[in-house]
């Protein structure tokens, strides 16, 4: 179980802000970029190119942008929760629409939390500054896999 | 005194014996006729006859028994003692005087009659013994014990017979009272003598001295010879037989008067000319009758006088009867109560006759008299009654003549029993001499009776008039009186007194009767009028006169016929007549002239009246106007004939259906459509022209509806003749039903709808591809917008997010213009975000279902500037907000349009120091009214059609920002709402938005 935070984000430009955004706002946890879902669902699984990676070195927050070329952000999210290792890791949907179906299906699926990017780079930079707050420092975590194997 | 030998021998002279006898017979008549006198005499006379009657008796006994002495030869002289044989006399006549006290009661039984007899007897032996002690002889008296002890028991027995005889009830009937009497005298008399010489028996005489001669001497009583003393003892019993003998004719004399004055009251009767009266043998045979009974019978007084005219020969057989009846009835009580019989006149005809007043004449055993009163009017009149009433067969049973005789102070002296009854007093109220003319008169007809009775005084015929008598028991009495005079009594007078009550009641009831006609006739709508057996109108209510202009005068008999059309004038009088001679009833349509000279049409009907026995009495005819029937008739007649043209003109099929289902009517169209003829569309014959397939579901539905009597609508195939094709009609029907909600069938169409039905098939797949094209545009739509919401503002993220790294990172490199710039791109950046985000909201709230429930809008409101007042708490802005303001919407959209609406009212004061937003509701009777109200800048009202137009703004950006889209957004969410939204402002004055959440019910 590592510190880092998966970013699942296409848009390069959005990338480089939200990472800017961590930046300033001082928080250093290791940021892994997953460029579409299937990059995404390849870390959080250890396949494809992370075949053979440790399955127990999983992100500490996932933040996850809907709106994804190959697997949308709604089913990724459906998948890792559908799976035991990944099934309560913290996952924040930031994204740019605040369609309602989204938000409903998100909640459904199991987010945790639902996020508008702010055009508002000021505005942005402060969500970001929340969200690290309170996902990396303030929570805690859900028990291991092995702990919840034992109580099941 | 010494006695010399034997007895003297003594001879009687036979001659004188019977002389005795007589005498005892003849004296013993004259004192029981005095004695019979004093049971009937009353005060002194009763006395007189007594003291006479014994008196005489005691005579009687005395004078036989010294004519019996005289009849004795003693060949010796003899005297009597003068005192002693007048106490013998004396004692004779106390005797007989105590025995007829003893029998002058009222009752006489055998006892009084044994007593008497025993007094009787012993006045006789006492007088007897006395007298022959009296004898001054000059011989000795010795008696034979058995001799005087048979002497007195002849004497007392023989008394006992003759006055069994003589106070016993009649043996023999009146006519025989004489012989009775006479009989009673000899056994009397027998007695008398018989006693007397069986005591002559007894007695036997010895001489006290020797007989010197046989010289037979006449006797002397004192200084008399016994043949004097005897002489004059006749002489009494001549004077006393004068006496009786003038008395007698003094008492026929009297009954003949008597029976002269009740004939006279007959005779009186007799002469009057409204009763019968006739004086009749039992036998039959008429002695005499006046003339009311002679003309009640028809026959003349000749033939009467000559002995032709026999009761009993003109009675028809049925009354023999009763007449037996009343004879015999007669003959044993000497009257008849009264009875209704009939007579056979002269002529034939029959008499219905009342007798009463039936009594046998005094002294007389077979010749009666009896009152004879035609009534036969009063039958008839009964019988009219009778057969309108039935009412009067009471009357009938009533014993209906009263008679009353009457003197003129009033009092009526004698009455029979039908007029004591009709006033309710007995008989015994007029012996008493209760009843007179002021008793049984109520006081208004009394000045009236007594001017009748003046005239009937002075011998003038009173003609019976109808007044009142009081009954005993204080009601009135309608009665029928007439009076006359007894003839030869100016003092007297009859009466005969009819009780009309029953008839007065009767004819008060027809009055009624008809008067109750009268007014139903006057109070019918109709003409009502009467006509006479013979046809001729007696009677025209108001109504006719009124239609007439005519009076009953004009109209009555005949005159009617002038009113009647010239046309109808003919048809009229020749059903009349037929229902005049056959009895039918009479019914005709025909035109009555007004008065105004008009006429029209009236329905006349007459029907018969009958009486029992069904002879027409009456003809009650009405007369109906039927002119506006008659009208309306003919205009039913056109419109119907309109109406089968309209129909056969029609271009859709038009049909009559009957209550059962069955097909009554189908206009041209129909017969032409089907090529049926109207025969054969009859009954269920059109089922044969829809298609098969349809055929069943068709009569069902259509017998369903006609069942629930319910309009009828039904689509189905008919068979096309022109074309040989089915075509698609629709039949709609609607139940026909009368003005009293009967159900009659139905009226109905039909028409083709096979072009429509194409046409509606064409239209219905026209919408299913629209709609799913529609469908299409629709998502893609959705895909578009939500494309639009990520990707357009993914860009302006980047520019304004490098737009701040430059500011940041390259602060030291760029002059105050440079990061002006930045600034500005930034800005420009995130207005562009704004506007993307309010048109992804506007085109979301078109999309999707609008979900109503109960909205708390103040509590939203209050939502709203709390959070206002929180983004921005410097401002001074003061919120009225009207509690409880609930409506029926979707939550979410009225969320917005309250942002929206308190969110411009706060955006459009922020230039003033103070301001006052209001949010309220104002009741109309269309609905509730709801507004939001600021005192902000307001706007120009010239403007206000683009008010609610998209991206359309009054003010300048940099004066109040916004994109224009808010008001876009509320008017669309309101209209989806079925509301609607107006405003009201002037610029600096303030604006108020005024909305309404649905339809305004007026407009629904």
């Amino acid at each position: 179980m590592s510190k880092a935070i998966l970013l699942v984000e296409d848009n390069p430009n959005d990338e480089e802000l939200t990472v800017r955004a961590f930046k300033k706002n001082h928080i250093s946890n290791e940021i892994i970029v997953a460029h579409n879902g299937a990059e995404a669902l390849d870390y959080l699984f250890k396949t494809g190119a992370y075949a053979g990676q440790d399955a127990e070195d999983l992100p500490q927050l996932i933040i996850l942008d809907l709106k994804l070329p190959k697997i949308g952000g709604l089913e990724v999210l459906r998948r890792l929760r559908a799976y035991e290792a990944t099934r309560y890791l913290p996952v924040v949907i930031l994204t740019s629409s605040m369609e309602e179906q989204d938000l409903v299906e998100g909640y459904r699926l199991g987010t945790n939390a639902y996020v508008r990017k702010p055009v508002n780079f000021l505005e942005f930079m402060e969500a970001v500054k929340q969200l690290g707050m309170f996902w990396l420092l303030l929570n805690e975590r859900a028990p291991t896999r092995v702990s919840l194997g034992l109580r099941e | 005194m010494p006695t010399f030998g034997l007895p003297l021998t003594t001879a009687w002279d036979y001659r004188l014996v019977t002389l005795s006898i007589i005498s005892a017979v003849v004296g013993s008549y004259i004192a029981l006729d005095f004695a019979a006198y004093m049971r009937m005499a009353h005060g002194i006379r009763r006395h007189m006859a007594f003291a006479g009657g014994a008196l005489l008796m005691g005579l009687a006994i005395w004078s036989m028994h010294f004519v019996g002495m005289l009849a004795l030869k003693m060949h010796m002289p003899v005297s009597y003692n003068a005192v002693l044989s007048t106490i013998s006399m004396l004692a004779a006549a106390v005797g007989s005087g105590i025995a007829f006290g003893i029998l002058s009661r009222e009752t006489i039984g055998k006892f009084h009659i044994i007593i008497g007899s025993i007094a009787m007897g012993l006045a006789i032996v006492s007088m007897h013994y006395l007298g022959m002690a009296s004898m001054q002889m000059q011989a000795r008296i010795v008696y034979n014990p058995v001799w005087f002890l048979l002497s007195v028991l002849i004497a007392i027995s023989a008394s006992a017979g003759a006055l069994w005889l003589a106070y016993r009830p009649k043996i023999f009937d009146k006519r025989h009272g004489i012989l009775q009497s006479a009989l009673g005298s000899v056994v009397m008399g027998l007695a008398i003598s018989g006693m007397h010489y069986t005591g002559m028996m007894a007695a036997s005489y010895y001489p006290t001295v020797h007989l010197v001669s046989g010289l037979d001497v006449m006797p002397t009583i004192g200084n008399y010879t016994l043949g004097d003393v005897l002489v004059v003892a006749a002489a009494v019993f001549g004077i006393m037989l004068l006496l009786l003998a003038t008395q007698a004719a003094v008492e026929r004399q009297a009954a003949l008067d008597r029976l002269k004055e009740s004939e006279a009251r007959f005779r009186s009767i007799a002469a009057s000319s409204t009763i019968g009266v006739m004086v009749t043998r039992l036998n039959g045979q008429v002695l005499e009758a006046n003339d009311a009974f002679l003309s009640i019978v028809g026959y003349s007084r000749a033939d009467m006088e000559s002995g032709k005219l026999w009761w009993n020969q003109i009675t028809p057989a049925e009354f023999a009867a009763i007449d037996r009846q009343k004879v015999q009835e007669l003959q044993e009580t000497g009257a008849a109560s009264d009875f209704e019989k009939q007579f056979i006149r002269v002529d034939g005809r029959r008499v219905d006759v009342w007798i009463g007043g039936l009594i046998l004449l005094e002294g007389s055993s077979d010749t009666c008299v009896a009152f004879v009163l035609d009534i036969t009017e009063k039958k008839k009149a009964l019988h009219a009654l009778e057969e309108s009433e039935a009412r009067f067969r009471q009357m009938a049973q009533s014993n209906l003549i009263g008679i009353a005789f009457w003197n003129i102070y009033g009092k009526i002296y004698d009455a029979n029993d039908a007029f004591l009854t009709l006033l309710g007093y007995s008989r015994q109220d007029l012996a008493d001499g209760k009843i007179n003319w002021k008793e049984v008169m109520p006081p208004g007809e009394q000045l009236l009776h007594a001017e009748r009775v003046q005239r009937a005084i002075a011998g003038e015929a009173v003609s019976p008039y109808e007044m009142q008598f009081i009954h005993y028991d204080g009601h009135k009495i309608d009665v029928l009186v007439g009076y006359a005079m007894l003839e030869g009594a100016p003092d007297k007078g009859y009466a005969f007194v009819l009780d009309i009550s029953e008839r007065k009641r009767a004819e008060a009831a027809v009055e009624e009767s008809a008067q109750r006609f009268r007014f139903m006739a006057e109070s019918m709508p109709q003409k009502v009028w009467t006509a006479k057996p013979d046809g001729d109108i007696d009677y025209m209510n108001e109504n006719w006169i009124n239609y007439a202009g005519l009076s009953l005068k004009q109209l009555e008999n005949t005159g009617w016929t002038s009113l009647i059309h010239p046309d109808d004038l003919v048809a009229t009088l020749t059903l009349w007549e037929d229902a005049k001679a056959n009895g039918s009833n009479f019914q005709i349509e025909h035109r009555l002239g007004r008065k105004d000279g008009t006429y029209r049409w009236h329905l006349t009907r007459a029907l018969p009246m009958r009486d029992p026995i069904g002879k027409i009495i009456l003809w009650v005819g009405t007369n109906t106007d039927i002119d506006d029937l008659k009208r309306a008739e003919q205009v039913l007649k056109e419109r119907e004939e309109r109406f089968r043209v309209m129909a056969d003109t029609a271009p859709i099929i038009i049909w009559v259906g009957d209550e059962q289902g069955g097909f009554l009517y189908g206009n041209k169209r129909w017969l032409d459509f089907t090529g049926l003829t109207s025969e054969e569309t009859m009954g269920m014959g059109w089922l044969e022209r829809v298609h098969p397939d349809d055929r069943d579901d068709a009569q069902e539905t259509y017998l369903e509806a006609l069942q629930q009597r319910k309009p009828y609508e039904s689509e189905w195939r008919l068979f096309r003749a022109s074309d040989q094709s089915y075509r698609w009609m629709v039949c709609t029907g609607v139940p026909m039903l009368t003005i009293d909600e009967d159900f009659t069938g139905y009226v109905g169409t039909m028409v083709d709808i096979t072009e429509q039905k194409r046409i509606n098939e064409e239209l219905e797949n026209r919408v299913v591809e629209r709609t799913s094209q529609l469908q299409a545009v629709n998502k893609e739509l959705e895909a578009f917008s939500y494309s639009v919401s990520h990707d357009l503002r993914a860009p302006l993220r980047t520019i304004d997010g490098f737009s701040q790294a430059i500011m940041e990172d390259y602060a030291d490199k760029l002059d105050e213009d440079g990061k002006r710039y930045l600034q500005r791109v930034r800005e420009g950046s995130q207005q562009m975000a704004q506007l993307i985000d309010d048109m992804l909201t506007l085109s979301r709230l078109t999309r999707g279902e609008i979900k109503k429930e109960p909205v708390d809008l103040s509590a939203m409101v209050r939502n709203i500037t709390a959070e206002l007042q929180a983004q921005d708490p410097n401002r001074n802005v003061d919120f009225i907000i009207r509690e409880g303001i609930m409506a029926q919407a979707d939550k979410r959209l009225m969320y917005a349009v309250l942002q929206n609406l308190i969110g411009n009212a706060w955006k459009f004061t922020s230039h003033h120091l103070t301001a006052l937003i209001e949010f309220g509701l104002i009741e109309k009777p269309e609905g509730p009214v709801y507004f939001v109200k600021d005192d902000g800048a307001g706007f120009d009202m010239a403007y206000s059609d683009k008010l609610f137009g998209a991206f359309q703004r009054l003010h300048d950006t940099n004066e109040f920002p916004g994109t224009g889209i808010g008001l876009a957004t509320v008017q669309r969410v309101i209209n989806r709402h079925g509301g609607k939204i107006w405003a009201e402002s002037a610029i600096e004055k303030g604006a108020t938005f005024y909305f309404t959440l649905q339809e305004q019910e007026i407009e629904r």
